[in-house]
């Protein structure tokens, strides 16, 4: 059998198909094109089975639902999880597979952020939506601040892998208060002693709105910069003004705001916590929506 | 441990000599020498002698301790070590050193022709030595991540063997998953 299939490359298949699934599904689907004994190997489960985590099956027991699909080969299955995040831990989470990398990606639903006044009911209101990967979303009613966070541990997440933390958000059409909003943006490793790794800030102003909005905006984070630096510092240059960055768009329907990375190189650096944090308070905030923080391996070209 | 000596004839009929505890470092081997299967010499009709003396290279730096091959597999950290009562720091950095010791010599080792590759390869796959399978499969995969489908087939040396109009196919199928992952 092996020897038939060897027309011109006198590797058998065996042999083929544990090369290529050192490579990555990017580069195995390429292949394809290669020879038909090429086209054999990569579409074998050998191949698609190393490419899945290897605690795929794990993962997938704790399926909310029954699994309702029956896969006719793994490379089925890789794609399905690409491309349809699996509701998981009673419905808290969401499990999928980043297509490139073939690494796990999570999204931490807002039901298990901690959200400051979360419990007022002129804050936050929590309401179905058949928009979210969840069963219910939180909208802010009447909310003085901001605080929202997430923790996820880090033995959960694929190893060697540099994940990005963002906040999956929205504003309903009659948002109001956002404008000005600006938030500090932090992501903590519970090994680094709880130490601020990175701190960013963000504006929380809803995308499309006029520019002489955005223009009051960068003057303010700049005024907030000013005040940052320490005082014997005042006769050196100013930093050009730094533009904070507004939610971008997913492609989904929802935006997201990125709150930092950080590297799990074995996952023993227990819980990561990932935050964002209103700095200059005013008025009242409504029509915020909150699905969840989402954390993804960072794209490498 | 027995240092008893075992023969292994190439597929040209040249006879080579290699330490027992080193032969048992390939699976197919142990499976002979202990299931008293030992005859006088052991034919390898798969191998040549020039891929031989290469894989008993091989044996000889990790037979009887197998260990070691899966330490490096594991990117040189052994879970095992913090349970073992007598862990002490003198130990821990002996055991680095052998480590580095043992990556640079597999570096060496590596170093070598892709036909020798391929050779070896095959050689590991049938003496089910994992090790150096693992050693193989990986630096051929690492010569073949990120290339381009003519890459590869100038890297195996294989002609497509996809008719005309598969070819064709295969060529829109190939657009398709450019397409399909640049869309991220």
């Amino acid at each position: 059998m092996e020897q038939e299939s060897t027309v011109d490359l006198y590797l058998p298949e065996v042999c083929i198909a544990n090369i290529l699934s050192r490579t990555s599904a990017r580069d195995a689907c390429r292949f394809s094109v290669v020879s038909s004994v090429f086209q054999f190997v990569v579409n074998s489960d050998s191949v698609w089975e190393r490419f899945l985590p290897s605690d795929y099956q794990q993962i997938l027991s704790s399926s909310v639902s029954p699994f309702p699909f029956v896969f006719s080969s793994k490379k089925e299955l890789y794609f399905h999880l690409c491309d349809n995040p699996v509701l998981i831990d009673n419905g808290t989470k969401t499990f999928a597979l980043d297509k490139c990398s073939g690494k796990k990606c999570y999204m931490i639903g807002a039901k298990e952020l901690s959200i400051c006044a979360i419990y007022n009911p002129m804050g936050w209101i929590w309401q179905s939506s058949s928009e979210s990967r969840f069963s219910e979303v939180v909208e802010s009613r009447m909310l003085g601040r901001l605080e929202v966070s997430g923790r996820m541990e880090t033995q959960l997440l694929s190893p060697n892998t540099t994940y990005v933390a963002y906040l999956v958000i929205k504003f309903t059409d009659s948002a109001s208060g956002f404008d000005y909003t600006l938030a500090k943006v932090s992501v903590k490793l519970a090994s680094n002693g709880g130490g601020e790794r990175e701190m960013r800030v963000v504006s929380l102003k809803p995308v499309g709105r006029q520019k002489r909005q955005l223009e009051l905006v960068h003057r303010r984070i700049a005024d907030f910069l000013r005040r940052l630096r320490p005082p014997d510092a005042a006769d050196q240059q100013l930093p050009p003004p730094q533009y904070p960055q507004v939610p971008r768009e997913r492609g989904d329907g929802w935006f997201e705001i990125e709150l930092g990375e950080f590297f799990n190189e074995k996952g023993e650096d227990g819980d990561v916590e990932m935050s964002l944090m209103e700095i200059n308070v005013r008025g009242h905030k409504c029509g915020l929506i909150i699905q969840g923080i989402e954390l993804r391996p960072k794209k490498v070209e | 441990m027995s240092s008893t000596k075992i023969f292994l004839k190439s597929s040209d009929d040249k006879t080579f000599e290699i330490d027992e505890t080193a032969a048992r470092a390939s699976e197919t081997l142990k499976n002979i020498i202990d299931g008293g299967c030992l005859d006088g010499v052991i034919p390898l009709p798969n191998v040549s002698s020039n891929i031989l003396p290469k894989v008993i290279e091989y044996c000889k730096k990790h037979g009887g301790d197998n260990g070691s091959s899966k330490k490096i597999a594991n990117g040189g950290v052994d879970k095992d070590k913090e349970i073992l009562p007598d862990y002490d720091e003198e130990e821990d950095k002996r055991e680095k050193v052998r480590v580095d010791e043992l990556k640079k010599w597999e570096e060496e080792y590596m170093d070598f022709d892709q036909q020798v590759l391929y050779d070896l390869m095959l050689a590991a796959n049938y003496l089910h030595i994992k090790g150096l399978l693992d050693l193989t499969v990986e630096k051929a995969a690492s010569m073949i991540r990120g290339r381009t489908p003519d890459q590869i087939r100038e890297n195996f040396n294989i002609n497509s063997d996809f008719t005309p109009e598969e070819e064709e196919e295969m060529i829109l199928i190939e657009d398709e998953w450019d397409d399909e992952w640049a869309f991220d």
